[in-house]
């Protein structure tokens, strides 16, 4: 007993100090994070093993969810539909955000310069929900893209834009396109300026000096650009929801669905697959932008050598 | 050469233009559409009405909704704003091995589909028999906005003079002393900017709350979500108009608030580019 007592005293000795400090700036994040963050994951990871048969769950250890995703031909078109939004979302993005960043980088005006800044990150604060909500409004088949394409004759009666891949293509790169455009502006904005005048001086025209030296020196605000968009998009759900109107199937919405079915193990071994898919594209992007980055110091080295 | 140079430029300028108009279509469209007589979706509006403003009044739910939503992006801020700065603390002022480790855990929600987290919670809650409440809201959120304060406050104590705290030590002051008046004043800023961001994230969150909230806690995504699905009048078109309004007046605090800070507003190109071309 004595020995206990000594060791609860020895506990609040200056050598244990810094420890217990430690420990008690710690305590209320690991409690939260313990039990909500990782109790809430793997609970519902242990349903992944579980059956799921005529609507109800069976208990088990059984990896029948895994085997019926990873083999039947409707989950890999889902898988597919949610790879192939997400791309054409990420190059859409990429195509308007990169001039608009440029621009914004090239303005000198501090008036102008506010301004597009503004109008590119006001969307940012406004919801998913009620941007969506906008969109649906523009592309509806009495709506205002509508409107303007059978003024300017492209179509008799209409286009229809909305419960489809178009619409929500449309709609996610409108919400993505601030996180494009950040990472971007940053790179250019920090380049150095003297090495675009040095180009120049040297005869290189300004098409020339921006393939040689601005786009590859903005090669990692691309690269991060791409990873966060790409992988927000695999994730999006309000926008493929609300504009697909259940028509366009991505694997946020199927989870969904399936949870209101109450068929966690699917919804479960569909959210693993998300969440494996999002890590590896992201460790893909990172290695692509460091390898394209390598490649160019070589070949520098090259030249001169 | 110069003419294909101004030439490129005028395109150019052309191009951010547009891109412009496509970024605030939506939002006018909303503007437009909330004071159209007509039904939502068609364009051009028969004429112009307030009607639907007036309508705003009789709908409470939205109100409810808009309440619920104050107190549970609050409760979740605050919630992250404390945890993640006693974190932030631990991790750079009293570092030990594993810290990396750890505080790539506390960050990882970030990268984790938030449809995700929003299923595990409706799970877990339901065991804990708090699900359909706010509590459980604030709970699952915090755990969301977590890594932005993580982020944000740790950068700014590593950037911290550590002689500050060193000279206080030596006048006799305790750490708990030394953390209150050098420490926090400091780290002000930081979680003040942290604070902004998450509170604007949580204030948006569909996913987390979607299956996990009842009727009489759902906040204003949520209702919005749900009476999309269901119906489309022009009463969403006010509530998102009141939305942006509040967005805007939120960003107008936070520029200000940033212009008062010398250095942080350089990243909005402000007060340093005119003062270059006062020059």
């Amino acid at each position: 007993m004595n020995r206990i007592a000594d060791r609860i005293v020895n506990l609040y000795s200056s050598k244990n100090r810094r420890w217990i400090t430690q420990l008690l700036l710690l305590l209320p994040a690991l409690v939260l994070m313990g039990i909500v963050y990782l109790g809430g994951l793997l609970i519902f990871g242990r349903y992944s093993f579980d059956i799921y048969e005529n609507g109800k769950l069976i208990r088990g250890w059984e990896w029948d969810a895994y085997r019926a995703f990873l083999s039947d031909p409707y989950y890999w078109k889902l898988i597919g539909t949610t790879f192939r939004v997400a791309f054409k979302v990420t190059l859409w993005s990429l195509l308007l955000a990169y001039p608009l960043a440029y621009c914004i980088a090239s303005l000198k005006k501090p008036g102008m310069k506010q301004l597009l800044l503004l109008l590119t990150f006001l969307p940012l604060l406004v919801s998913a929900v009620v941007r969506s909500y906008g969109w649906q409004l523009l592309l509806s088949k009495q709506g205002f893209m509508n409107w303007i394409f059978i003024r300017l004759g492209i179509t008799d009666e209409g286009f229809s834009m909305i419960n489809n891949e178009t619409g929500v293509i449309v709609a996610l790169v409108h919400i993505f396109l601030p996180f494009m455009v950040f990472p971007i502006l940053n790179v250019l904005s920090q380049s150095d300026a003297s090495l675009k005048a040095a180009a120049q001086d040297l005869g290189a025209g300004s098409w020339r000096t921006f393939l040689t030296i601005t786009l590859p020196l903005s090669a990692r605000g691309i690269a991060s650009g791409v990873q966060i968009v790409f992988t927000l998009c695999l994730t999006a759900f309000t926008t493929p929801q609300l504009i697909g109107g259940g028509r366009v199937m991505t694997l946020p919405v199927f989870i969904y669905q399936r949870t209101l079915d109450t068929n966690w193990p699917m919804a479960a071994v569909a959210s693993i697959f998300l969440l494996v898919s999002s890590i590896i594209v992201s460790l893909l992007v990172n290695k692509g932008a460091e390898m394209m980055m390598f490649r160019r110091s070589r070949k520098g080295g090259q030249a001169y050598g | 050469m110069v003419k294909s140079n101004r030439f490129t430029k005028l395109l150019l300028y052309i191009f951010a233009g547009a891109v412009a108009v496509y970024l605030l279509l939506p939002l006018l469209m909303i503007l437009l559409t909330s004071v159209g007589s007509g039904s939502a979706s068609t364009f051009p509006p028969e004429g112009l009405t307030l009607k639907w403003y007036a309508n705003l009044g009789e709908q409470t739910q939205f109100l409810v909704a808009f309440k619920n939503s104050l107190i549970a992006s609050t409760g979740a801020v605050l919630l992250a704003l404390i945890t993640g700065t006693l974190v932030a603390l631990a991790i750079v002022h009293y570092p030990f091995p594993g810290a990396g480790i750890l505080r790539a855990f506390f960050v990882s929600p970030m990268v984790m589909p938030k449809i995700t987290l929003g299923i595990a919670y409706l799970i877990l809650f339901s065991k804990m028999h708090i699900a359909g409440g706010l509590l459980a809201l604030i709970l699952g959120e915090a755990v969301i906005v977590l890594p932005f304060v993580l982020t944000l406050v740790g950068s700014a104590l590593a950037n911290l003079q550590p002689a500050h705290r060193e000279a206080a030590a030596d006048l006799g002051a305790g750490p708990l002393r030394i953390f209150f008046t050098i420490t926090l004043p400091q780290l002000r800023l930081s979680m003040l900017l942290s604070g902004s961001i998450a509170f604007v994230f949580t204030f948006d969150q569909v996913e987390a709350a979607l299956l996990l909230l009842r009727q009489d806690s759902y906040t204003l995504p949520i209702q919005l979500f749900l009476y999309m699905e269901k119906w489309q009048d022009p009463t969403i078109a006010v509530v998102s108009v009141v939305l942006i309004a509040f967005a805007l007046a939120l960003f107008m605090i936070i520029k200000l608030v940033l212009r008062s800070v010398p250095g942080l507003d350089s990243l909005f190109g402000g007060r340093k580019n005119k003062r270059r071309s006062g020059l």
